[in-house]
């Protein structure tokens, strides 16, 4: 089936099996492997990408689903800025270890600061329920986070 | 630039990413049952058509491999859930999942040994072997119990798979006599040595060239069936081969950890001081034994006394065979598990006391080198433990407290190699130990800058390569700080010493200089480790854990940063794994968490703030002064945590996780 999904600014159209996932759309099709594949489940966040605005996890969706969307991958989240301030506050404090997480928490985070004005270490630690980090035990992760919440958008 | 900077926007090369032309993609297909004889296999490549068998290489690797070696294709039985029987390969990834599906096997199945109660009552699983006793060792002598009272327990630790966020994966591409391969590794030399043992190649065939690595804690050092069969699947068709673990699979049929027993005694006077220390060990090394495994129980026996000067002690250590996926390391391999046992028995004996169990671990801590009876040199531990007790602020804490106080012993054995090349105004850093981005960069530069006076930001650490760097170890067992740090340090001097000898400034030469670097373990390289850790209850009456904080001791900190992010690494996985983390088996055999969250890995919100001070004491005998830290969380956060729900549930723990199926 011919499906036209707008990633990061782009066309990309294609005529797709309709089985095919959308996280597969993403990686595969467009190029675009920084959306990893961690669980397949829903579980780890690794495949979080902005649908319409929305975080979604593009391992539970299928590219016909999304069909006519946009879609903002990691590869698109700093806004021609080379980095946003999650990404900056994460690159200084050195925050990651194999940073395997990181596309699928830069989203997540991005998208909640962008909602919330002053989030305080425990809402941080309830947005970011849905991503697992199995390296760093969070809290550098947390503090980054935290720290980019103060910088102005 | 940091190297995170790449990963955070989405730029990093993990295996998965790598598409190359004509690529084939393989699906495995896997014995739905844990034990059974093969009847038949209809479709793919199976054990009819071509077999291999794996040797022992990785973390844990020594000299021989007694007992039965893994085929990589199940053969004529299968011996655990998940054990490959049939492969198929096509040019879609979609296609590929289809042939898999079309693939007929027919088992019959056989009543599974899944208890260590099982293992030691029925035959042997593998026809060949008279039992399912795979190893057995006794440490230390008989002795005549002395004292006044003794308590005795029996413990468990559950097994717990790895679950690194990226799950395993691979690319192989046979051309021109050489066989190159791409994967997410702890170690190129233990995946280029495992495969040429396999497939019979010599080692010089083979290419072995680390992709970003996302996370491995002990499953990415060995070679698998998978890596074998993708491999043998190139050579025959002449094309790159990719395979991609799923989480499902990882789950069922990658090398988990733990899954260890203690019986143990300990005999005491009424004031405390521990006299004797007697037991077993029994390990659940699963369906086939490398020397990880064969040689765990013995490992994480010899380690029992750890900073305590305990005069007698008696073990049994025995691994047993069942039909479950082979055991591997997970963080820590031995540690925890002799940490756990130990610890455990201190805080029983300190109830029954009525002694604060600080003031007990106080008492019996060594006040100088001690030879255990075991075969463990450890150095003077109590001034560390008070220092500790004081600077955790332990003493203040109210109800629902935890401590720990244990050792790490680092993994040096076999030392580790280095490359540097200066070349255009740029060093070039390559570690036989690869890293798998633990952060191994911040101190490597530091290292390679201070010794050569080169500023960092022309300093690069590569990924693993055998063909850049032709020998080397790996990374596990808490040992790169101190044997990758001391070979890449050797090396440092000798590029500084062909600068000085040239009277040329180090970045204007060209110099390329490798070193194999040999270690072997001596006191000054273990480190001590005091956890406090506090816990309280919630409105529904579970456990939680409030704050956990980890007084270690690091030798000179070569990387603040990386040292930290190791411990509360480690720290996460120890609550989970006390809390909710495992992976179980039922009746039948079947591992019964197929998600990562049925698995019970953590997020953000069910963990507590982390603090950490880096204490130091002393320096090892190493050329930079630093001690091991990869492990220091998950051995030191065991036991302190399991004492602090203890403390505040009021029932004692002898069985981790404390809470199945809650997560
Ligand atoms: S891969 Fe989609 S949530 Fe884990
Ligand atoms: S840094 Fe490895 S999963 Fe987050």
């Amino acid at each position: 089936m011919k499906v036209k999904i707008n990633v990061n600014g782009e066309d990309f159209a294609s005529d797709v099996e309709p089985r095919l996932l959308l996280v597969d759309f993403l990686r595969d099709t467009a190029g675009l492997t920084g959306t990893h594949v961690g669980c397949e489940t829903g579980s780890c966040g690794s495949c979080t990408v902005l649908l319409d605005g929305r975080p979604v996890k593009s391992c539970l969706m299928l590219a016909a689903q999304a069909d006519g969307s946009r879609i903002i991958t990691i590869e698109g989240i700093s806004k021609g800025e080379s980095m946003n301030r999650v990404q900056k506050s994460l690159s200084e404090s050195k925050a990651l270890q194999c940073g395997f997480c990181a596309p699928g928490i830069v989203i997540t985070a991005s998208w909640f600061l962008d909602k919330n004005e002053n989030p305080d270490e425990g809402e941080i630690r309830e947005a970011l329920s849905g991503n697992i980090c199995r390296c760093t035990g969070y809290q550098p992760v947390v503090d980054a986070v935290l720290k980019a919440s103060k910088e102005v958008k | 630039m940091e190297y995170t900077d790449r990963l955070i926007k989405g730029h990093g090369k993990y295996v998965a990413d790598i598409a190359l032309p004509e690529m084939l993609y393989m699906e495995v297909v896997r014995s739905k049952v844990a034990r059974g004889n093969i009847v038949s296999v209809k479709g793919g490549i199976s054990a009819s058509d071509k077999n291999f068998y794996l040797g022992s290489s990785g973390e844990g690797y020594g000299e021989g491999n007694a007992g039965v070696k893994q085929p990589a294709f199940a053969e004529k039985y299968v011996s655990y859930y998940g054990q490959p029987v049939a492969a198929v390969y096509s040019s879609s990834k979609y296609a590929a999942k289809d042939l898999a599906e079309s693939v007929e096997i027919k088992i019959e199945p056989l009543e599974p040994v899944v208890t260590l109660d099982q293992a030691l009552k029925l035959p042997s699983i593998h026809p060949s072997m008279g039992s399912n006793r795979a190893s057995e060792f006794t440490l230390g002598s008989e002795f005549a119990e002395k004292g006044d009272i003794s308590v005795e327990d029996e413990l468990y630790l559950e097994r717990v798979v790895t679950d690194p966020l990226e799950t395993r994966g691979i690319v192989s591409l046979y051309r021109d006599g050489v066989l190159n391969v791409w994967i997410s590794t702890q170690s190129v030399y233990s995946i280029r040595d495992g495969l040429s043992a396999a497939l019979g190649l010599p080692r010089d065939a083979l290419r072995v060239m680390q992709a970003d690595t996302g996370g491995a804690f002990g499953s990415k050092s060995a070679v698998y069936p998978e890596y074998v069969i993708a491999s043998y699947i190139s050579m025959k068709t002449g094309k790159p081969v990719k395979w991609t673990e799923s989480r499902e699979e990882h789950l069922m049929a990658s090398r988990p950890g733990r899954g260890a027993l203690g019986r143990l005694r300990l005999s005491a006077t009424k004031d405390g001081k521990i006299v004797g220390l007697k037991g077993e060990v029994v390990v659940d090394i699963g369906a086939y034994g490398d020397m990880l495994g064969l040689n765990s129980p013995a490992w994480i026996a010899r380690q029992l006394t750890g900073p305590y000067a305990i005069p007698n002690a008696y073990l049994k250590a025995t691994a047993l065979y069942t039909n479950k996926a082979p055991l591997g390391p997970y963080r820590g391999a031995g540690r925890p598990e002799a940490s756990f046992f130990m610890e455990r028995m201190i805080d029983l004996l300190a109830d029954k006391l009525g002694i604060d169990p600080a003031e007990l671990r106080l008492k019996n801590a060594t006040e100088s080198t001690f030879n255990s009876p075991l075969g463990l040199v450890v150095n003077a531990s109590r001034q560390f433990l008070e220092r500790g007790l004081r600077e955790t602020g332990y003493w203040d804490m109210g109800a629902g407290k935890g401590l720990s106080f244990f050792v790490l012993i680092p993994a040096v054995f076999g030392g580790e190699s280095a490359r540097i090349s200066v070349k255009d105004g740029r060093i070039n850093i390559w570690l036989g130990g690869n890293a798998h981005w633990q952060r191994h960069e911040l101190f490597v530069k530091k290292i390679v800058s201070e010794v050569t006076g080169v500023p960092e930001e022309y300093i690069e650490l590569n990924k693993g390569n055998t063909g850049e760097l032709g020998y080397g170890v790996g990374t596990w067992g808490s040992r790169s700080a101190i044997a990758a740090g001391q070979a890449v340090y050797r090396a440092a001097l000798k590029i500084r010493e062909m600068a000085e000898k040239e009277g040329k400034d180090v970045l204007s030469g060209s110099y390329d200089y490798s070193v194999m670097e040999n270690m072997t373990l001596d006191p000054s390289m273990i480190s001590f480790l005091l956890t406090v850790t506090s816990a309280n209850l919630n409105e529904v009456g579970d456990p939680v854990i409030k704050s956990c904080t980890a007084f270690y001791d690091v030798g000179e900190p070569l990387s603040k940063t990386s040292i930290t992010g190791q411990i509360t690494g480690g720290l996460a996985q120890a609550v989970s794994e006390v809390l909710f983390e495992s992976q179980t088996y039922d009746q039948k055999g079947k591992p019964e968490a197929q998600t990562i969250s049925e698995a019970g890995v953590p997020y953000a919100h069910q963990l507590p703030k982390f603090r950490v001070i880096i204490a130091q004491e002393g320096k090892s005998g190493t050329l930079h002064g630093a001690k091991g830290v990869g492990e220091a969380g998950t051995v030191g956060g065991l036991p302190s945590i399991t004492r602090a729900v203890e403390s505040i549930t009021g029932k004692r723990i002898r069985k981790l996780p404390v809470m199945y199926g809650t997560q």
